[in-house]
């Protein structure tokens, strides 16, 4: 340790090595602050010694010399606790990362298999939709109501299906009755006649049908376009009950409007 | 002469019925 004018007030090892002499010539430029880190000319074989300073508050200098060597020696020994340090962050951050992916991907997952459950045709989904994951939650929460949409639609289109199957097949197997019943002779005369009316008459209503179901897959298939229009109420209401009192009077029945 | 009793909603089926089995000399009756 210097004082102001550069006389050493404190040392240590008492003996300094004989390099430390070269000081002298630096006093001038360590006092100016010109120099803070130089090294000494090595003595003899032995490895150089480097020379740091640093001024003190109340005036003066600390001056640490170590020997190029052990400085080397120290920042290698300082290098692998650094690494460790860097490998145990990396290690950690990765952990937690790792975590997080995990959760997420496994939420994924979940959605994945409940994505190919509807695709072969199982609605009835057991979903955990109870995530912390607002996101999830979310995600879980629609695919819920897109099963049980779909279920619904499904199960509907099963009955119409069913239904439209039964009321196709009704009239025609009525139409091959009565024209069996017409080529094996079991009718004939004013009977013959009556038959041929009815198998007309399923005719028309299995053609009716038919043209209907398609008017429904049109509308469904969204091909109908509806344009909204004002109309007088009163001539849309006469209109229908015009139409609905042909051929109901001779039953007794009566529509006002 | 036996008795049958058709039951069926469907016009053309039912006159189908009457008539085939009328002509096998049974007694029917519509519901």
């Amino acid at each position: 340790m210097w004082d102001r004018s550069g006389e050493i007030t404190h040392r240590f090892p008492p003996s300094p090595p004989e390099e430390t002499r070269q000081l002298a010539d630096w006093k001038d430029r360590i006092l100016s602050g010109e120099a803070r880190f130089f090294k000494l000319a090595p003595a003899e074989d032995r490895p150089p010694f480097a020379v740091a300073f640093h001024p003190i508050e109340d005036g003066g200098h600390v001056l640490l010399i170590v020997s190029e060597t052990n400085l080397l020696q120290s920042f290698a020994e300082f290098k692998y606790p650094l690494l460790i340090l860097a490998f145990a962050i990396a290690l950690t951050g990765w952990g937690v990362i790792y975590m997080l992916t995990r959760r997420l991907t496994r939420r994924i997952q979940e959605a994945s298999a409940a994505a190919k459950e509807i695709v072969a045709g199982n609605y009835r989904l057991e979903l955990n939709h109870e995530h912390k994951e607002m996101e999830i939650h979310e995600l879980m929460i629609a695919f819920k109501e897109m099963s049980e949409r779909l279920s619904r639609q499904e199960s509907l289109r099963t009955q119409l299906l069913a239904g439209v199957t039964h009321e196709l097949k009704t009239p025609v197997a009525s139409i091959i009755g009565l024209l069996q019943a017409i080529k094996d002779n079991i009718v004939t005369g004013e009977e013959r006649e009556r038959f041929l009316e009815v198998c007309l008459e399923d005719s028309r209503r299995l053609h009716k049908m038919v043209e209907d179901l398609l008017e429904f897959n049109r509308y469904a298939a969204q091909a109908v376009s509806v344009v909204k229009m004002p109309c007088d109420l009163q001539d849309v209401v006469s209109d229908t009950a015009a139409r609905w009192r042909q051929g109901r009077q001779d039953a007794g029945l009566r529509v006002s409007v | 002469m036996k008795k049958i009793l058709i039951v069926e909603d469907e016009a053309g089926i039912s006159m189908v019925l009457r008539a085939y089995l009328s002509k096998e000399q049974y007694e029917v009756k519509q519901a």
